[in-house]
């Protein structure tokens, strides 16, 4: 069959993720680095000509800097908020047995209501003559319906009934799918877990053009600023550790810079600024909390339920203690930051800090002199927020860090790098 | 469950497609269906196996005299798989579904996804660094606003609004053509953008502050999409940065101006990246704050206007600490 033929299906996504990750987010590297980093040329040829293969010419493109072919994205938020990363998750490879078993059973259980294995062995069709429908393969075709899904199964004494899943969409009107297909619009680009959504907005519009007659015309309404779109290429990891959470259960994760672990998930943290996911979890290995990013980790596996007392492993307040993810093992050290602005012209600064400055305190010293005071587990964090302030913000206190020290420092570099440039 | 599943391969939402009415179809009509249907190169590999032409290799359709007929010509039923049936159900837990769905349509979602069990859930996802009191905290006042203004836009029609900030502005009964909605996710803020046409030209408009949102029946003939990119075009500069070449820098700055349309290059014989990005003049304010958050590290070389005032902030925040 063409099909164990095919260059473009992929077996197993990681093959493509970490090409496809440094393509999107630098999109300065050529063949030469890749290799340096370790990568083998024959697999970055393979890799790179998957992905041009996948994605549109406008999107993934070619460019020559010193002789040598950088593939990097085109993505302009202005134009369309398509992600066309997403779309690589609609090459997994398949065999002939995985396509015709799973039309030819949806398609018979949709004219009979409940049919057994042996009732569809009988009129499933025999035109090919390297695929043979069998007892065997077809039952286990038809367990992997029920995992996936698409049918499900009733035993009833000692035979077992097939019929299809249920069409959740049926007492839909048009118009509440249509809003529906727009709400996963907007979540396929702003959810940290993209991919359910964007899967299940491509059914929706399959749905309402097969069984509705009605074609959406792909429009695209949204804009979106500081949106990430490289983290839907690690959904199918994310999921994985989601899961892993809601059970509850201890979880074997190999990583890209050790080897694999044991840990107990305790919830993911999103850092919507640079679209950088962590899991924060207990190790087992290393008998301590910790903070693994997703995209060092290469898979996951579910391996038992954990002890009652391992619900005691982690701290709760670390959440809230945390300008974003670091200071696991740390104290809360205070922070008092001193903002200047006019507060006639400038009100905007007062509510930039409202809306930005987590649980800060704010108190008015003096006119146009604001005090902002918060207690944080690693104070270092924050320290690009505050120098987004600019001359607005200066650090008056920050316990064992020296923020002030480590700003004024920067801020002289800083001046020395324009003044040889101008 | 597996969310890289071949069950949500292109090639099989193909066929479902052709798996409808049981209608037969020719090459011709299957290669522009692949054309226009499929994203990316078609895989020849995977056409000429599922879409076999001889006999005893046929896989789903029979052919014959350039004719592709489904060998059961049953209609193949649109179902959701696990993964899909997870998210409709998720949506009842979005902090957004009263900015987008009807109370009726959530109760029937409710009743549909009734039967689902969930195996995972985001509310385990914790989102650090999205500002307070955006969209999120003021569900009442959307009302599924932005599946009204969503409709316009597709429907090349118009709304009706209300747009007022106490003590600063009041405009009742306004009327324009929406063309996009922009949402920011840090900001956690929807703006709605417009043709007005009693002004003949666009706009922007924070969703915070508008109200009674209604669809009315004016239509327009005029390609809006294609004069707000024009628009668009019209309005956006270019933004060079040199980047200091250390790992985390490098790394933040990329990740922080990813959404833009941009351009970078590593130069060895300085050992400086340099990042070129497209923006619109609105979001100079923006540029410069995300700019200044990354320090020393980076250095505005265009434009020189937008050089020079980063150079006299930075230059203040340094006697600042004098």
């Amino acid at each position: 069959m063409a099909l164990s033929k095919s260059n473009l299906l992929i077996r197993d996504y990681e093959n493509i993720r970490p090409v496809l990750r440094d393509i999107y987010i630098f999109g300065c590297f050529s063949r030469d680095d890749f290799i340096r980093k370790g990568m083998s040329g024959r697999k970055y040829d393979n890799e790179q000509r998957r992905i041009s293969s996948y994605l549109p010419d406008k999107f993934v493109r070619k460019r020559r800097v010193d002789k040598k072919v950088i593939l990097y994205c085109s993505y302009d938020m202005g134009e369309s908020a398509r992600n066309y990363l997403a779309e690589t998750y609609r090459n997994k490879s398949f065999t002939a047995l995985d396509i015709m078993s799973f039309f030819f059973i949806q398609q018979l259980l949709n004219e009979t209501e409940e049919m057994t294995a042996v009732e569809l062995l009988d009129k499933l069709p025999a035109l090919n003559h390297s695929v043979i429908f069998t007892k065997d393969n077809l039952r286990v075709k038809l367990d992997e319906l029920v995992e996936s899904g698409y049918i499900t199964s009733r035993k009833d004494g000692r035979n077992v009934y097939y019929g299809l899943a249920s069409d959740i969409w049926s007492d839909f009107t048009n118009e509440e799918l249509e809003d529906i297909c727009i709400f996963l619009e907007f979540l396929k680009n702003v959810s940290p877990l993209e991919m359910p959504y964007y899967f299940l907005e491509q059914k929706l519009h399959l749905y309402l053009e097969c069984e509705r007659g009605i074609h959406i015309r792909p429009k695209s309404t949204f804009a979106f600023k500081h949106s990430h779109l490289f983290n839907c290429l690690d959904n199918d990891i994310l999921l994985g550790i989601l899961k892993g959470c809601e059970k509850k259960t201890r979880m074997q994760i190999k990583l890209t810079t050790q080897k694999s672990t044991i840990i107990l998930p305790i919830y993911i943290i999103h850092d919507s600024t640079y679209g950088r996911q962590y899991l924060y979890c207990y190790d087992y290995l290393f008998e301590k909390q910790r903070l693994i990013r997703i995209d060092k980790v290469e898979s996951v596996e579910m391996i038992e339920q954990t002890e009652p007392e391992d619900s005691l492993l982690c701290d709760d307040c670390f959440l809230e203690e945390c300008w974003c993810t670091s200071g696991v093992d740390e104290n809360l050290k205070e922070v008092v930051i001193a903002f200047f602005f006019d507060e006639e012209r400038e009100d905007y600064i007062l509510r930039r800090i409202q809306r930005e400055g987590h649980s800060g305190t704010i108190e008015k010293i003096n006119d146009g002199v604001y005090e902002y005071r918060i207690k944080l587990r690693d104070p270092n964090e924050m320290i690009p927020w505050i120098r987004s302030f600019g001359e607005r913000a200066k650090v008056l206190l920050s316990e064992e860090c020296n923020l002030d020290e480590i700003i004024a420092e920067d801020w002289k570099k800083a001046v020395e790098k324009y003044e040889t440039i101008r | 469950m597996k969310l890289f599943d071949e069950t949500e391969n292109k090639y099989y939402e193909l066929v479902a497609r052709l798996l409808q009415n049981g209608k037969s179809f020719n090459k011709k009509e299957l290669y522009r269906l692949i054309e226009n249907r499929l994203s990316g190169e078609p895989d020849f590999d995977v056409t000429d196996t599922i879409f076999a032409d001889k006999e005893g290799e046929e896989i789903l359709f029979s052919h014959s005299d350039d004719e592709y007929t489904p060998i059961i010509s049953i209609d193949f039923p649109i179902r959701n798989g696990v993964v899909e049936q997870h998210a409709a159900k998720s949506l009842l837990e979005d902090e957004y579904i009263a900015h987008f769905l009807a109370e009726e349509t959530i109760r029937k979602l409710e009743m549909a996804t009734h039967h689902v069990n969930m195996e995972w859930t985001v509310r385990d996802i914790k989102r650090k660094n999205i500002f307070s009191f955006g969209a999120k905290e003021s569900k009442k006042q959307y009302e599924y606003a932005i599946s009204i203004i969503a409709r316009a836009i597709r429907e090349n029609k118009a709304i009706k609004y209300d747009n007022i900030r106490p003590n600063v502005f009041e405009y009742r009964g306004e009327s324009v053509f929406p063309v996009k909605i922009e949402f920011s996710i840090v900001n956690d803020q929807f703006r709605v953008c417009a043709y007005d046409k009693k002004q003949d030209r666009f706009i922007k408009m924070n969703m915070e502050t508008l109200e009674n949102i209604t669809l009315i029946d004016d239509v327009t003939n005029e390609n809006l999409s294609v004069e707000y990119e024009e628009y668009l075009k019209n309005n956006t500069k270019t933004l060079v940065l040199d980047v200091e070449p250390v790992s985390h820098v490098i790394e933040r700055c990329f990740r922080i101006f990813s959404y833009f349309d941009r351009n970078a290059r590593y130069d060895k014989e300085e050992n400086k990246y340099r990042l070129e990005i497209s923006y619109l003049n609105a979001d100079e304010g923006e540029i410069v704050k995300d700019v200044l958050s990354l320090g020393g590290y980076v250095t505005v070389i265009e434009p020189k206007q937008l050089q020079k005032k980063v150079y006299k902030r930075i230059v203040a925040a340094r006697d600042r600490y004098a």
